[in-house]
């Protein structure tokens, strides 16, 4: 017990930056140890990218803790990025009802010939569904809140030299309200979440309104 | 061990100054109603950046900047025109560039574009000091739609105008360009530089945290392998992204029609089009000019949409030789 909480303590601190991280289907999870992951999709922007995630067996649900890494599609190919690390587990569970919920922590990068960002966020992820070992459907609710943002002004510095580059707090949030489709065959897992997407107030939304993702999973149980 | 801990992150936190993101000249510039020293003039209700330059006795020569939600920083050369006889009136559109930010609600009505209208009438009523006085227009994309719109509505008070790429006298005609000339590239580097930071920046009502927003989402024109020819950025004080947004809602949901009296406006017209500019060209320019019944459309040479900042040594000669010829 203690070394199982070493590792998740471990594996939070490694990870501690996230938002999409680790689709997983706990009626699927069996033996499995490790789960690793492919995906891509869009929502600000069009990205792909790989995450990983350990099963941690409790008591009363398995635990997943899980780092993403995602880039943005484009020729610069690390000037944007974004690292999430994520623990998810099922809050609660009845027949094939079944709901997750999943708390993140996000560390991402952007850089343009206008500035560059650093930035720290949270989100957090209730999955609510009907879900079986070989497929399910799920509600998703997202929230991701960028807390803090370090800003090296670039070209808009040249237009406007008063500009101030430092670190910025409360930044500003995105809701995402989806739904995603699960399915299951031998130690592979598949999810197609489709939704849509708005800012912390709904009045200053994402331009691109719609977000949608691919993922393929591999489920190990040994290395 | 955990009073050492806490006195770190303190000593981390006041090391960590940190900024509100809407605090006024912090990540944009301070507008005319903010700062006394930006030079100014109000009309119709709201305080607008203005810069003149030449003859106050002159024939004015209102230059009229793109957008909606631009401003005239980029448009800067025409001020040559001082030295060739014409009083050069530059200004912010309202709640645009260094001008006074409005409320969303002033551009949300059907009525909307005629507050801008009335705005450069306001304007030409204040510099013109007579009635022989003539008053030349010099309107850049949007600009230059707004100016149709001012002939549109007061064709009498116009006696020429220069009008470089405007969408379309009208939204379905406007529509179209922009479907061209806005294609959304979905795996280029330019859709991620102008929407990634929508995920940091997020939510926000504050008008300053929108205007500084904007300045992302504007690099998407002037991205390489852009199709409206610009070769790169060009400078700007700031972006009102609210006129922005809201003139581009109120636009699709009630439309415009520049065009009823242009038929009355006899007065020869310069329309120019850039040749770098794949999604305009002749064929479009003769299209949308083609409400004027007297108009002459010519290229300017070695540039893109961004005409006057990029191409001004072949639009200079052409646009003083059209209007030495009305003055």
């Amino acid at each position: 017990m203690k070394t199982k909480y070493l590792i998740v303590t471990f594996l939070s601190v490694l990870t501690h930056h996230t938002l999409r991280a680790q689709d997983v289907n706990f009626r699927a999870l069996d033996n499995t140890k490790h789960l690793v992951s492919a995906h891509v999709g869009g929502d600000y922007g069009t990205y792909y990218g790989v995450s990983y995630g350990y099963v941690l067996k409790t008591r009363y649900t398995p635990l997943i803790v899980g780092t993403e890494f995602t880039l943005p599609f484009g020729n610069d190919v690390l000037d944007d990025w974004k690292w999430k690390t994520s623990v998810q587990g099922e809050v609660w569970r009845r027949e094939n009802f079944s709901l997750v919920l999943k708390p993140s922590v996000i560390f991402r990068r952007y850089e343009s010939t206008m500035a560059r960002m650093y930035n720290v966020g949270a989100d957090v992820s209730l999955n609510f569904g009907y879900v079986q070992p070989k497929w399910g459907v799920v509600a998703v609710v997202n929230f991701d809140k960028a807390i803090a943002t370090h800003i090296k002004n670039g070209l808009l510095k040249e237009y406007y030299p008063e500009i101030k580059d430092g670190w910025y707090v409360a930044t500003g949030g995105n809701f995402k309200f989806g739904a995603r489709l699960q399915y299951s065959f031998g130690t592979w897992d598949t999810f197609v979440t489709v939704g849509k997407q708005f800012g912390q107030n709904f009045e200053d939304n994402p331009t691109l309104p719609y977000f949608a993702e691919v993922s393929v999973q591999k489920r190990i149980n040994k290395w | 061990m955990y009073k050492c801990i806490n006195v770190f992150l303190l000593f981390l936190l006041a090391a960590c100054e940190l900024e509100e993101w809407s605090k006024p000249g912090a990540l944009v510039p301070l507008t005319a109603d903010q700062d006394s020293s930006i030079p100014s003039v109000a009309v119709n209700g709201t305080l607008l950046h203005v810069e003149t330059y030449g003859n106050p006795t002159d024939p004015l020569l209102i230059v009229i900047h793109g957008g909606p939600g631009g401003d005239f920083r980029s448009l800067l050369n025409a001020k040559d025109f001082s030295d060739d006889g014409f009083y050069v009136v530059f200004y912010d559109q309202r709640g645009t560039g260094l001008s006074k930010r409005e409320d969303r609600s002033q551009y949300e009505g059907e009525d909307a574009v005629d507050l801008f209208i009335n705005d450069l009438d306001a304007l030409i009523n204040h510099f013109k000091i007579g009635p022989t006085q003539k008053v030349f227009l010099l309107g850049h994309s949007w600009g230059a739609m707004l100016a149709t719109a001012y002939i549109n509505e007061h064709p009498e008070k116009i006696n020429g105008a220069v009008l470089g790429e405007p969408g379309g006298p009208t939204w379905p005609q406007t529509e179209e360009y922009l479907s061209r000339s806005n294609k959304v590239k979905f795996f280029k580097e330019a859709i991620n530089d102008a929407l990634v930071p929508e995920q940091i920046i997020a939510g926000r009502s504050e008008h300053e945290v929108l205007d500084y927003k904007a300045s992302f989402f504007a690099s998407y024109e002037n991205a390489p392998g852009n199709v409206i020819g610009n070769p790169g950025p060009y400078p700007f004080w700031r972006n009102g992204a609210v006129a922005f947004e809201a003139l581009n809602e109120n636009a699709g949901e009630y439309g415009f029609d520049f065009t009823a009296n242009l038929h009355g406006f006899s007065t020869n017209v310069l329309f120019l089009y850039s040749e770098n500019n794949t999604a305009y060209g002749k064929n479009w320019a003769e299209t949308v000019s083609s409400p004027f019944p007297n108009v002459e459309v010519a290229m300017v040479e070695n540039c893109g949409h961004e005409m006057l900042y990029f191409g001004w040594t072949d639009l200079y000669p052409k646009a003083l030789t059209y209007l030495n010829q009305l003055r």
